[in-house]
């Protein structure tokens, strides 16, 4: 109140004295370079007057009302407040500067409509075109990462059906349904793959992040949305023609970071197992399964094949290999990646077009090509007055081959060993037992038979696979205005995405050999081979069509009257996205003849190794889905004196859910918010922030998981070969019990901006409420469903964030030196937990949610370590209070939430980019720095379990307690014989083997020299840009003392590109 | 405005009546409700959950095989507890037999509950009438398994006390579970037969479905573990009356005695009705993995043709690959004529029909000699012949899922059978009627209702 009063006393004597007049006031404004700006418009904030420069960029007033404050404001440039005093004359000579970001003009579309940020009350972030190239690479969504404010990229999290994309936005809000945010691709949400757009067809992305967005887009849109938006053309625009090429190297992975084991020391375990008769099951199966190199000697030596010298030389030899030597040498290379792309655009009275295409070529690190086209096509007319008709078109054909294998791709019975080669000393290629013994595959079939050795450096040639994209968009938008404030629009958009993908195993593959092998039937009198697979390839075809239809009719309504303003919007939509897919296998297929041989389907018939019956696999599947959406939407804005908006939208979205009435398939939307340009009231004095402004939208959604519902269902899997009987089994259990999950969002923003730009940005804080998420809930299994848990309604959570966006001119004039700041703070917890007593709480990896109030939606919970017992190197834990080894009942002791230790979230609290850009003269460097701090992760660790049974080691083994004394510098437990599984799953998730995640990398540096060429006549461009860019650069400074990246634990991490590109305009 | 107002209120109404029509469209093809014959016809015929997921618990804790101590190392933790019957605190895990039979269960009741409201008239009566006869069947199967496996052996005396099993008759997974006593669940299982009995065909189109002789055959396994050999007998005889075909091991049209992989056909004439372990719980008895009781190897008559057909080499001893599954990785755990025979027979001599008894214990063995070898079996008296026929029936059955109960049933019946295991240079034994025998219901599914078994 008291504020108030202040504010009032001050503004009582302006009021007053604004009564009075002055003559006549004249002004010039111009840029920085002394040139004049025409067109600029001159508002009076208090008169509420706006005048136009004109074109020497000369204006003048007569009669005004002094004191005022003058906003000055043009495209393209800073506005300026300008308070006039009682007393002034003039002339003012008024200096704009060039807006860096553009930030008062930004326009965010929202996929319905072009939206000033200005009056936006929700929460947007526009990355612009500038930003969008300062990083290469043919994937549009990549470019987001360290440039984007509240996205998170986060490789550490599986990828699966409902995570598809590799970053989210503000956290994760859906435990069950989907989390990644929706796509769109200008007008409607984008279905194919996102590898076909061609970033240089894309001339911004806008990311849509708090309740707003879930209520204009609705159902998919709870993850928040990134809208792209392709490059357009517009009336009477010049033709305009850019030219882009690049080529960007990729190093080679470094296969030295995976947490392998050391080859002596595997060796060593596989002597030990083999003493113990571990292997005497492989051994002796029926199955001939390989061997590891090792243990054939072994078991030659046991059984006198070879003499003990012999033996100690070759295990000697084994020794020294290293699998990842044969991948560096044979199997990697540097990938390289040539794009190019030309785009042409103009405009005329009653047309704008624009034309564009793309070509990109990439050799990957494992030789593996892909190339990609892309054609885009948009063009607007205006045949008469009122009427406006668009159509877009986008092309994309991509071919994608198979390259060598990866690391980790060949393996010996199943396990990955470590220490194979590929070739000999002269490097002629090697066999690799992958599914068979050496010892049989050598002798089975007396020599009727076909080789069946697998030579990892030949077959990839003889085994490939060619997968052929096609993708169409084509779009149709008719838009007519019935008056000057209201018009209505239909778009209708339609997608065809056509992916063949075609497995060729020729008949030198080992695949094919193999197959014909095992059904194989050789006369053992005659001699003669009844091949039951026809000699000759073996060609596995899938094709899949994605065809997606929509319409969207719209009526846009906008007027402004006297103080007023009210934009709206409402509208209905409809989607239909069928899917058809079919798939068999061919054999006895010869490529050049494009002919196959027949084989019986129906009868089983012996595996020539274990005399087993099977069917020769078909491959034939079918499958047709069909998704439709219906929705209707509206939304509305109202200003008042430019200063204070409110605005609301709600939305209904429906879908065909299998089982549901019609009416449960209805989800709702609803938002409403706020905003307060303070900068613009009289009473607002504060010339070093010259635009000031608040904003808030609170909105709420309800989701009906698309996969869970009320009723039992079944799913048809096909006919049972043997019987001829149509089987099905249930897909979905019904749950009569689900709540829809509620998600309620509030976001509060503050816009603002220093005097002359010195430092902007926006400020946001958001906090959301989820009610009744989705989870496993742990369930009696007597009911049978496959399982101990089942989804229900079980918890609450609440996260607030905070994102911050901050840009500042360090330094300006000849050299310039600006910083771009993103901090972003999210912190999600479980609020609320329905999980039955004395249920069991089990230690994770934080890729679940957590059921602990209190903690961490995504929490890190370990079982307390009581360290290793000094006398033989067991991990203890407490049981009671007391150490004890008593696994079992330590994970059953887990029955109240804090007996598990918790060391923080899974997912960073704090992550962000500091991006400073120099500029001098042409030439500009951009240097960005992301950080992720705040959270926890599980360092990959030592199983005996999996080392034993799986032939899975880890580096740690090298450190696992040997002798007492071992337990003061290492956690890693000693080795056992048997295995303890329990002792090696306390290991696994005990405290122990927990890190702290914090780490700031180096995301990419851009170094680029521009021309402008507007004095040089002589020269055929208007600018052209060279730049030089080098990404994934490493980590400047990680928490962990290990070496080891927390966005990669177990997982080769993305090794450091380089490009070198060329941009022309003309 | 007044074309917008009209447009729009066309537009309202056109999408309103044809929205429901348009959400309506299903949106995968081979989605469909529990609501048709066929569809519940077909959630029947999956065998992987009705057929092929049998619990293997029992016969890895009974004497048919041991453990080489070198094999016995490479087990997971849960599988040696239970070479040495010392399983006690144990939770759902990555899934377990208590759980893996249920799963059965909760199909016959979505069966159950949903082929009552399709009204059965005379087009589809042979249709319905299977649904409901095999939902019945594979319940009361699955029902008889768990008990076996979780109760102790049927006694009269006791039964009303004794603890049984969850009867869950309903699908719905709120429901709350309660033990029964073993009275109350063997009287569910023999009504659910007789009525499954009743429903279904006498010839089934494939044995991997449910028939009449099929459950005639479970009725008498049931009534023998519970030692009612008159019924057992009269049960026997309906089965084998529909279908008594069986293999002579010298035809090598039917029978590969050679074949070290796969001796006998899967769905071969004997078997009336197909149940399989895919999927080991315990993998302790995955044949190859498994050794073969010495004395019982030894047991068998060189003139014996079972004993190629069954065995074969490892190092050390002996391995089973004489499942009735035509593979050496499923063991056969339904029923087979050669059962029911031998049933017929056992029932027989407890009945005092010695010539009875030998007359089906000779028709099966002829079938089982080396051709010219065999010499009928003779009895002095009808308890000769019953120590005979369970001779027989401990070869003829082994490796079937049938030992575990024998064990039990036989030990009720005085047959004081102690079962040892060496491991770790430690000897372990399991008297007769130790309260082990019913093995423990998993932790996680212990409650108020559902009390764990006495120790």
């Amino acid at each position: 109140m008291q504020l108030k009063f202040i504010v009032l006393l001050i503004m009582l004597p302006l009021w007053v004295s604004a009564q009075q007049k002055a003559t006549k006031i004249i002004g010039k404004i111009i840029n920085t370079s002394q040139q004049p700006i025409p067109g600029t418009s001159v508002y009076f904030l208090h008169n509420k007057e706006t005048i136009i420069a004109d074109s020497n960029g000369n204006f003048s007033v007569s009669k005004p009302f002094f004191p005022d404050t003058l906003v000055i404001s043009h495209v393209g440039y800073l506005p300026q407040y300008l308070p006039i005093p009682l007393s002034e004359a003039g002339p003012l000579i008024i200096t704009l500067s060039v807006s860096a970001k553009e930030l008062e003009e930004v326009k965010v579309n929202t996929g319905y409509q072009q939206l000033p940020k200005e009056r936006a009350t929700g929460s947007f972030t526009k990355i612009s075109n500038e930003v969008l190239n300062l990083q290469s690479g043919t994937n549009i969504l990549n470019r987001l990462d360290g440039v984007a404010n509240g996205v998170l990229f986060d490789n550490t999290k599986l990828p699966s059906a409902n995570r598809q994309l590799d970053f989210n936005i503000r956290g994760i809000n859906s435990i069950n349904g989907s989390q990644d945010p929706l796509i769109v691709l200008d007008y409607f949400p984008y279905e194919g793959d996102i590898n076909n757009i061609n970033p240089d067809d894309i001339e911004s992305v806008t990311i849509l992040k708090d309740a707003s967005s879930a209520s204009i887009w609705g159902t998919r849109a709870g993850n928040g949305v990134v809208v792209i938006t392709s490059k357009k053309s517009r009336f009477n625009q010049p033709v305009e023609i850019e030219f882009h090429t690049d080529v960007i190297v990729t190093k080679k992975p470094d296969l030295f970071y995976m947490p392998q084991m050391d080859p002596a020391d595997y060796i060593n375990v596989e002597q030990m197992l083999f003493n113990n008769g571990a292997y005497n099951n492989i051994i002796n199966s029926v199955s001939e399964t390989a061997l590891s190199p090792a243990v054939t000697v072994f078991l030659n030596r046991q059984n006198g094949n070879i003499s003990p010298e012999d033996s100690a030389s070759q295990i000697n030899a084994l020794k020294k290999m290293d699998i990842r030597n044969g991948y560096n040498k044979y199997m990697y290379q540097q990938a390289v990646t040539q794009q190019y792309s030309l785009n042409l655009r103009g405009g005329g009275n009653n047309i704008a077009w624009l034309v564009s295409g793309g070509y990109n070529k990439d050799i990957g690190q494992l030789g593996n090509k892909w190339d990609r086209v892309n054609l885009h096509i948009e063009n607007t007319y205006r045949p008469f007055k009122n009427l406006q008709l668009g159509i877009g078109v986008l092309y994309t054909n991509t071919n994608t081959g198979s390259g060598k294998p990866r690391y980790g791709d060949i393996s010996v019975g199943g396990k990955p060993v470590p220490y194979l080669s590929f070739a000999d000393g002269n490097g002629n290629p090697l066999p690799v037992d992958i599914i068979y013994r050496k010892s049989y595959t050598d002798t089975a079939g007396g020599g009727k038979l076909l080789n069946w050795d697998y030579y990892p450096l030949e077959d990839y040639k003889h085994n490939n696979t060619k997968t052929y994209l096609q993708d169409i968009i084509a779009n149709i938008r008719m838009e007519y205005n019935f008056t000057e404030s209201l018009n209505a629009a239909i778009t209708y958009q339609y997608q065809q995405q056509r992916n063949t993908s075609k497995n060729l195993a020729d008949e030198q593959s080992f695949v094919a050999r193999n197959m014909i092998n095992l059904y194989s039937e050789p006369d053992p009198f005659t001699g003669v081979v009844n091949y039951i697979i026809p000699l000759g390839g073996i060609l596995s075809t899938s094709n899949r069509i994605e065809n997606s239809q929509n319409v969207r009719g719209q009526f846009n309504f906008s007027k402004t009257w006297r103080q007023h303003e009210l934009v709206a919007i409402a509208g209905g939509e409809v989607r239909q996205i069928k899917t058809t897919s079919d798939g068999n296998i061919v054999y006895g297929y010869d490529d050049d003849l494009s002919t196959s041989g027949s084989v019986d389907f129906r009868n089983s018939y012996p595996d020539y190794v274990t005399g087993n019956p099977q069917p020769i696999p078909d491959g034939i599947s079918f499958t047709e889905k069909t998704n439709r959406y219906v929705s209707t939407f509206a939304n509305a804005a109202y200003t008042y004196q430019e200063k204070y908006t409110l605005s609301g939208s709600i939305r209904k979205d429906a879908s065909n859910l299998f089982g549901v009435n019609t009416n449960d398939k209805w989800n709702p939307f609803g938002s409403a918010g706020i905003s307060w340009n303070i900068s613009r009231e009289r009473f607002y004095k504060i010339t070093l922030l010259p635009y000031l402004k608040l904003r808030a939208t609170y909105g709420f959604s309800g989701i009906v998981d698309q996969s869970r519902s009320a009723v039992t269902t079944l799913t048809y899997v096909g006919i049972d070969r043997v019987t001829g009987f149509e089987r099905a089994q249930v897909s979905q259990f019904g749950n009569p019990d689900l709540k829809w999950e509620k998600i309620g969002t509030f976001n509060f923003g503050i816009d603002f901006s220093f005097h002359n730009n010195i430092i902007s940005g926006s400020l946001e804080y958001y906090r959301k409420k989820g009610i009744d998420l989705f989870g496993p809930s742990p369930i009696d299994y007597t009911a049978g469903l496959r399982s101990n848990t089942v989804t229900k309604n079980i918890a609450n959570s609440l996260s607030d964030g905070v994102d911050i966006t901050l840009q500042s001119q360090n330094i300006s004039g000849l050299f310039n030196w600006n910083t771009n700041f993103i901090f972003n703070y999210n912190v999600s917890k479980t609020t609320k937990y329905y999980y039955p007593e004395g249920a069991i709480y089990q230690a994770g990896f934080g890729q679940t949610i957590s059921p602990i109030k209190g903690r961490s939606l995504y929490a890190i919970n370990s079982y307390r370590w009581g360290g290793l017992d000094p006398t033989n190197g067991n991990p203890q834990g407490y049981l009671n209070k007391q150490l004890s080894t008593e696994y079992y009942s330590i994970f059953n002791s887990m029955n109240s939430p804090d007996s598990l230790i918790y060391s923080g979230s899974a997912t960073p609290e704090f992550f962000g980019a500091i991006a400073n850009t120099f500029k001098w003269k042409g030439i500009n460097l951009t240097v960005n720095i992301t950080y992720k701090l705040g959270y926890y992760f599980r360092k990959s660790a030592l199983s005996y379990d999996q080392l034993f049974n799986y032939g899975i080691g880890n580096t740690e083994f090298a450190k696992r307690w040997q002798v007492a004394g071992d337990e003061k510098n290492t956690n890693v437990p000693s080795m056992t014989y048997p295995n303890i599984s329990g002792r090696d799953q306390f290991y696994l998730l005990s405290t122990a083997t927990v890190l702290k995640g914090d780490h700031v990398s180096l995301q990419f540096i851009n170094l680029s020299y521009n021309l402008e060429t507007k004095g040089l006549q002589r020269l055929p461009f208007r600018r052209i840009q060279v730049y030089l860019n080098a990404s994934n650069l490493g980590i400047l400074w990680r928490a962990n003392k290990d070496g080891i990246d927390p966005d990669y634990p177990a997982s080769i991490y993305p090794p450091q590109t380089f490009a070198l590109g060329l941009r022309v305009n003309f | 405005m007044n074309k917008i107002h009209i447009i729009i209120g066309l537009l309202v109404i056109a999408c309103s009546i044809s929205c429901k029509k348009y959400l309506d469209a299903k949106p995968d093809k081979s989605l469909l409700l529990p609501s048709t014959i066929e569809g519940l016809q077909a959630v029947l015929d999956y065998q992987v959950f009705m057929n092929n997921a049998d619990a293997s618990w029992d016969e890895a804790s009974a004497d048919n095989y041991y453990l080489p101590q070198q094999t016995y190392n490479t087990l997971l933790d849960m599988q040696k507890k239970a070479y040495l019957w010392e399983n006690s605190d144990y939770t759902y895990q990555s899934g377990n037999d208590w759980g893996r039979l249920y799963d059965a269960v909760y199909f016959c009741n979505l069966a159950l509950e949903n082929i009552e409201t399709i009204k059965r008239n005379e087009l589809n009566q042979t249709q319905w009438d299977n649904v409901k006869g095999s939902a019945l069947f594979f319940r009361a199967q699955t029902f008889l398994h768990t008990a076996w496996i979780f109760s102790k052996a049927y006694d009269e005396s006791t039964a009303s006390e004794d603890y049984g099993i969850v009867l869950r008759t309903v699908s719905d997974f709120n429901a709350i579970s309660v033990r029964a006593t073993l009275l109350d669940t063997y009287d569910k299982i023999i009504s659910d037969f007789k009525n499954a009995a009743a429903l279904l065909p006498s010839i089934p189109q494939s044995a991997t479905r449910p028939s009449k002789p099929a459950a005639y055959a479970y009725l008498a396994r049931t009534y023998l573990s519970m030692r009612k050999y008159d019924s057992a007998l009269k049960y026997s005889n309906l089965s084998l009356q529909l279908k008594n075909d069986l293999m002579d091991y010298n035809d090598p049209a039917v029978v590969n005695i050679s074949s070290a992989t796969r001796p006998f056909k899967q769905l071969n004439p004997e078997v009336v009705f197909q149940k399989i372990i895919s999927g080991y719980s315990f993998s302790n008895i995955y044949p190859s993995i498994e050794r073969v009781d010495t004395v019982l190897f030894n047991s068998f008559d060189e003139y014996d043709l079972r004993k190629a057909a069954f065995f074969a080499k490892a190092t050390p001893g002996f391995t089973f690959k004489g499942t009735y599954n035509g593979n050496r990785t499923s063991l056969f755990t339904g029923v087979a004529a050669d059962e029911v025979f031998l049933t017929r027979a056992e029932c027989e001599a407890r009945l005092n029909n010695k010539d009875a008894a030998l007359n089906n214990l000779n028709a099966l063995m002829e079938k089982r000699w080396k051709a010219g070898f065999f010499v009928p079996f003779e009895a002095a008296t009808a308890e000769d012949a019953l120590n005979l026929i369970l001779k027989e029936r401990r070869k003829e059955l082994i490796f079937r899922g049938l030992r575990w109960m024998d064990i039990k049933r036989l030990n009720k019946e005085g047959a004081n059978i102690t079962l040892t295991r060496i491991m770790d240079g430690k000897l372990y034994s399991l008297p007769p009627n130790d309260n082990r025998y019913a093995l423990p219901l998993p932790l996680d599914i212990i409650s108020s209702k559902v009390p764990q078994n006495e120790y």
